[in-house]
């Protein structure tokens, strides 16, 4: 199988790290893809021109980010990290839910500051800022549901606090201290520590 | 069951048509929300305030609309919307994925036409004006599987498609992508679909 990914994309992160933990990345080959190269262009594995896509052995594509992470726990390997059935199943699917909701405004709330200065809506930035401080406070309020073992939910929050912290600095972790220790101590992962772009790692 | 509802989201319209198919529509008490307002969006038990959210009998709070989609799908006993493995099972995810990323791709274009002018950037409407049209472009060259079972990928394929009819109405996109317009104009005819049009953005 073929992971297309961008080095900093915290979505395809999440498929890289769900890869190293389940014991099976040594059958993903990760292929990065130059956006702006007419001859192959990532619309041509995706269409929606976003990573991840995932080839499959067959050369089918897969898309997006959390049916690509199911297809990778159902295949041999273990642990499991989608929990198949019951409670369990729809805390780590709220949880992914409320990261990547949290991550794609902070995405939009970036390429507003990306634009041309005359073209820049401080309104629009607002919007999806505050998207992403409502986010992290419930998160934090939910702090103590945060321990337990890895899955789906707590992979995707970690992806986007990484970005976050990239992306708007160190902040966040202000009036959020149980949330931030809990990123702290996963971040020691070595799937963690392995996926992370080394421009993305942040001082203290 | 609650479901913050607003009629004229096409994720909320996914959910609802995704609960008449399998019978459970009279189950969900429909809570108006409008997401753009704060008051409703302080009340909402999502934090990020996005609709459609649902809370469950049992005090689940899901979102986004696959999320709820499946839930729901785990509560009756008739034909699975989600088929629970193989080619089917990620078929089905990866259409729905599709058609999601259609709707994301032309709500990011119609919110950026609200834009002053003078801030409006035409590069990022023809972008994402641009993604949704690929992927209906990917469509057409496996229209030939789309006959089959009203499952959620299908299912959702249909909102996109209806989605863009109603804000890209200059968009011929049936001329040039002639089977995926068959099979739209036929499945639209469901009965689910027929009860569920969108109203127009205020």
């Amino acid at each position: 199988m073929k992971l297309v990914y961008a080095p900093r994309s915290p979505y395809a992160r999440k498929c890289r790290i769900v890869a190293i933990e389940r014991g099976i990345a040594d059958r993903l080959e990760l292929v990065t893809v130059d956006r702006d190269d007419p001859a192959a262009p990532l619309a041509a594995l995706n269409p929606l021109d976003k990573v991840p896509a995932l080839i499959r052995d067959d050369g089918r594509p897969l898309v997006d980010s959390p049916v690509i992470c199911e297809y990778l726990d159902q295949l041999p390997g273990a642990p499991l990290l989608v929990p198949a059935a019951g409670e369990a199943r729809w805390a780590a699917l709220h949880l992914q839910a409320i990261a990547d909701g949290i991550c794609d405004a902070v995405v939009l709330a970036n390429l507003e500051g990306n634009r041309a200065e005359a073209k820049r809506s401080a309104g629009a930035r607002k919007h999806q800022r505050d998207k992403v401080e409502r986010g992290l406070d419930q998160l934090e309020r939910d702090a103590a549901a945060l321990a337990g073992p890895l899955d789906i939910g707590r992979i995707a929050l970690a992806c986007t606090l990484a970005y976050e912290e990239y992306r708007f600095g160190r902040g966040w972790r202000a009036t959020r201290p149980r949330l931030a220790a809990w990123y702290d101590a996963l971040a020691q992962r070595p799937s963690l520590r392995e996926t992370l772009a080394p421009e993305m790692a942040t001082q203290a | 069951m609650k479901l913050r509802y607003s009629p004229s989201s096409p994720f909320v319209r996914k959910v609802v048509v995704a609960a008449m198919e399998m019978g459970l529509d009279a189950r969900i008490e429909r809570v108006a929300t409008n997401p753009m307002k704060r008051e409703d969006r302080q009340g909402s038990p999502n934090p990020l305030g996005k609709v459609p959210c649902l809370e469950t009998d049992d005090g689940l709070v899901l979102y986004d609309s696959p999320v709820i989609i499946e839930y729901l799908d785990s509560l009756h006993g008739g034909q699975k919307l989600i088929p629970g493995s193989g080619d089917a099972r990620w078929n089905a995810l990866r259409r729905q994925a599709l058609g999601d990323g259609i709707i994301e791709n032309t709500v990011l274009a119609f919110i950026e036409t609200l834009r002053k002018p003078e801030r409006r950037s035409e590069a990022w409407i023809a972008h994402n004006k641009a993604a949704a049209m690929r992927a209906v472009d990917a469509l057409e060259l496996e229209a030939d599987t789309l006959a089959g079972p009203a499952d959620v990928g299908r299912l959702t394929l249909a909102v996109a498609l209806d989605f863009i009819d109603q804000h890209n109405a200059d968009s011929d996109w049936r001329s040039t992508h002639p089977r995926l317009g068959a099979w739209f104009d036929s499945f639209r005819q469901r009965p689910s679909l027929q009860a569920t049009a969108l109203l127009p953005w205020a």
